[in-house]
């Protein structure tokens, strides 16, 4: 177990800034989830920590030791690959033992701990076959099976789930999670999967354009993002978010959606700093608290009438499409809730749980 | 208009016969040619040898007669034996300078491109123009032996041309340098082909990279060594243009192959017989190393 510190990453791909000073603090028998959109940098940040790639500038630390100039070999790393990179001319057993036996460890301290995580892993009547005889999710527990076996101090995932089916997703989701729980390990975790990061993390850090957009708790993420990015890309539907302006009128705060009439009383929002009034805004609104008025608790609602355009179920609840001026909003309402598409009806915010950001720096307010 | 399936009018059975056996009737003249010009001069030749045919071919059977006097012959053992020194050594060459080459290659270095041109350029040439070029250079009037001798090394001597028992190593030097580049972008696609991530964990795992490649990649690689075999060995066996060109064969015929000794036997000595008895032996040699080859391929296929 170790804990790990990157300082001030900066990786260039000839011009192309890929990583811009990263700045990450992962506590000991943490599982960090590293997560953004394809291209964003998350493969080349996880090689510069595993000493796959260099990088331009910066520094590793791992338990407070710069790595920069240590071999991958001995940084203490395993990883477990997207591809799963099983060796494909050796068998499953020869897979996993490899690693060991380039390390010189005594035989039977080998078998010992390929029996140990055989075992763990449920693979004991697999060791005797070569990859290509496995399933997607066999050779996913070989890969992990070949990193476990090393007991490193910090595991390296890179989109492990990515090539299996949806259902077996989860599967391997769960162990993993379980897996961490019992051996403690620190965990980076790679994915473009935002289900996948809220599922397993501790902590979530979202990558785009070569920055940190957010590094917290999943739930911290999901209820406070810092910028729009993050609230578009965390939750599944995606955020609503309308453009509008903040404007105060008989005492209150409202936000005014950008070519309605209606005010959504705002008062209760906790802005980092007061707003100009007037100042344009981005309103975020999570599915869940646009639904049928007599869900909503609390005080702080807003109701207004709207047009269901398109209706998804998905057997627990209904992902409803309203237009709302010129934007569209998506509704999660109950699966028993009766609505006929086309046809117009009570629809309540419930604004406890809503996003403001400013238009022009797309920063939380 | 529709066709009426319920009661086929002869035209329309005719046509549908046409359609379905189209693909058959416009293979079937290349086939036909196949099995006249191929397989049956291959029966033919196997018969050939079978009997006392000297300048022109003769009919009556004769039994292993002419395979006994083939094997008694000193210049046969001498060309079996050169085929065995040759084949062994080219293949074995080819492939050792292939890899080696396919492996540097496969460092990413910047000229790449215009390396692997380079070696590549070669398989490009006809044996005969790489026969005539490595006849001049060997040629220890012309070639190296004087352009050192040239530089003031007088007692420089590189004669192998002409040495009846160096002489076949010059065919292996001019074969390896013809096909050695064609290896090597065998084995270079085969390295390419292997999973950059596999690279990675192995480094992971603490593997140096004359490891990696001993024991990750060129076990591996498998089916390209495998099909380079096949490639080399055929070659090898076929052997003809090269030797002709550089030395014919000789001083006398101490760089004589089976395909040189049946030419030899056929159109010079007038021997058809015996010609057809090496030719049939050499088939049977050939034979030897593709039929298990493609064996294992088509098993390879079906278990896919
Ligand atoms: N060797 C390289 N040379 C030049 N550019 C590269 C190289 N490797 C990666 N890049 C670029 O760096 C960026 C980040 O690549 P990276 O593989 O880290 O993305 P990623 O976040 O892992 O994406 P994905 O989710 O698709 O795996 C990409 O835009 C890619 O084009
Ligand atoms: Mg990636």
């Amino acid at each position: 177990m170790a804990s790990l510190e990157i300082r001030a990453l900066t990786k260039k791909f000839g011009d192309v800034t890929v990583l811009d000073h990263i700045g990450l603090v992962i506590q000991d028998g943490e599982f960090l989830v590293l997560v953004g959109p394809s291209g964003c940098g998350k493969s080349t940040l996880l090689n510069i920590i595993a000493g796959l790639e260099s990088e331009t500038c910066g520094e590793i630390l791992i338990d407070g030791r710069a790595v920069n100039d240590v071999h991958p070999k001995d940084r203490d790393i395993a990883m477990v690959f997207q591809s799963y990179a099983l060796y494909p001319n050796m068998t499953v057993r020869k897979n996993i033992t490899f690693g060991l036996k380039v390390r010189n460890t005594p035989g039977p301290k080998i078998e010992e701990m390929l029996a140990a995580v055989s075992d763990l892993l449920k693979i004991g009547s697999l060791l005797d076959r070569k990859p290509a005889q496995l399933s997607g999710g066999q050779r996913q527990r070989v890969a992990m099976g070949r990193a476990l076996v090393r007991d490193p101090s910090i595991f390296l995932f890179d989109e492990p789930l990515s090539n299996l089916d949806a259902k077996l997703r989860v599967e391997m989701r769960t162990e993993i999670k379980k897996l961490h729980h019992r051996l403690g390990t620190t965990i980076v975790y790679v994915t473009h999967d935002q289900t996948e990061a809220m599922n397993l993390a501790t902590r979530i850090a979202v990558l785009h354009q070569g920055r940190i957009q957010q590094l917290g708790a999943p739930q911290h993420l999901y209820d406070h993002p810092d910028n729009l990015f993050v609230a578009g890309f965390i939750g599944s539907p995606a955020m609503n978010l309308l453009p509008g302006s903040l404007s105060s009128s008989d005492g209150g705060l409202y936000f005014r959606p950008g070519d309605g009439e209606d005010l959504i009383r705002v008062d209760h929002y906790p802005f980092r700093e007061a707003p100009a009034d007037g100042a344009p805004v981005v309103f975020g609104i999570r599915p869940e608290c646009v639904t049928l008025p007599r869900e909503v608790e609390g005080q702080a609602r807003f109701e207004v009438e709207l047009v269901a355009e398109a209706v998804e179920t998905n057997g627990f609840d209904k992902h409803v499409a309203f237009a709302y001026g010129a934007s569209e909003l998506i509704g999660r309402l109950p699966a028993k809730a009766g609505l006929v598409a086309g046809q117009p009806m009570r629809v309540g915010f419930d604004l406890s749980g809503i996003s403001i950001f400013d238009r022009r720096s797309e920063r939380r307010l | 208009m529709e066709p009426d399936f319920s009661r086929p009018d002869s035209a329309f059975a005719v046509s549908r016969w046409f359609q379905a056996n189209l693909p058959r009737i416009v293979v079937a003249p290349s086939f036909v040619a196949v099995m006249v010009f191929v397989y049956g001069f291959i029966v033919w030749t196997a018969y050939i040898s079978m009997t006392r045919s000297k300048l022109l071919p003769r009919y009556d059977f004769e039994g292993f007669f002419q395979y006994g006097r083939l094997w008694s012959m000193d210049r046969w053992q001498v060309a079996l034996e050169n085929l065995f020194v040759f084949s062994g050594l080219f293949i074995f060459f080819c492939m050792a300078l292939g890899l080696l080459l396919a492996i540097l290659l496969d460092q990413r270095i910047r000229v790449e491109g215009a390396l692997r041109t380079i070696y590549l350029y070669p398989m490009a040439l006809s044996f005969v123009v790489t026969g005539t070029a490595w006849k001049w250079i060997l040629n220890p009037g012309l070639g190296i032996e004087k352009v050192v001798q040239d530089l003031g090394f007088t007692d420089f001597q590189f004669n192998w041309l002409v040495d009846p028992d160096l002489a076949i190593y010059t065919i292996v030097i001019a074969g390896v340098w013809q096909s050695s580049g064609f290896v090597m972008a065998m084995f270079l696609a085969g390295l390419r082909s292997i999973d950059q991530e596999i690279l990675k964990a192995a480094y992971m795992d603490g593997a140096s990279l004359p490891k990696i490649y001993l024991r990750i990649i060129i076990p591996s690689m498998r089916p390209v060594f495998l099909s380079a075999f096949v490639v080399l060995a055929h070659l090898a066996i076929k052997s003809f243009d090269l030797v002709i060109v550089l030395t014919r064969g000789g001083p006398g015929y101490a760089t004589d192959m089976p395909a040189t000794f049946m030419y030899a036997m056929a159109f010079q000595r007038g021997r058809i017989g015996l010609a057809a008895a090496s030719a049939t032996i050499m088939l049977m040699t050939v034979m030897a190393i593709m039929v298990p080859y493609l064996y294992s391929e088509l098993r390879r296929k079906r278990d896919e």
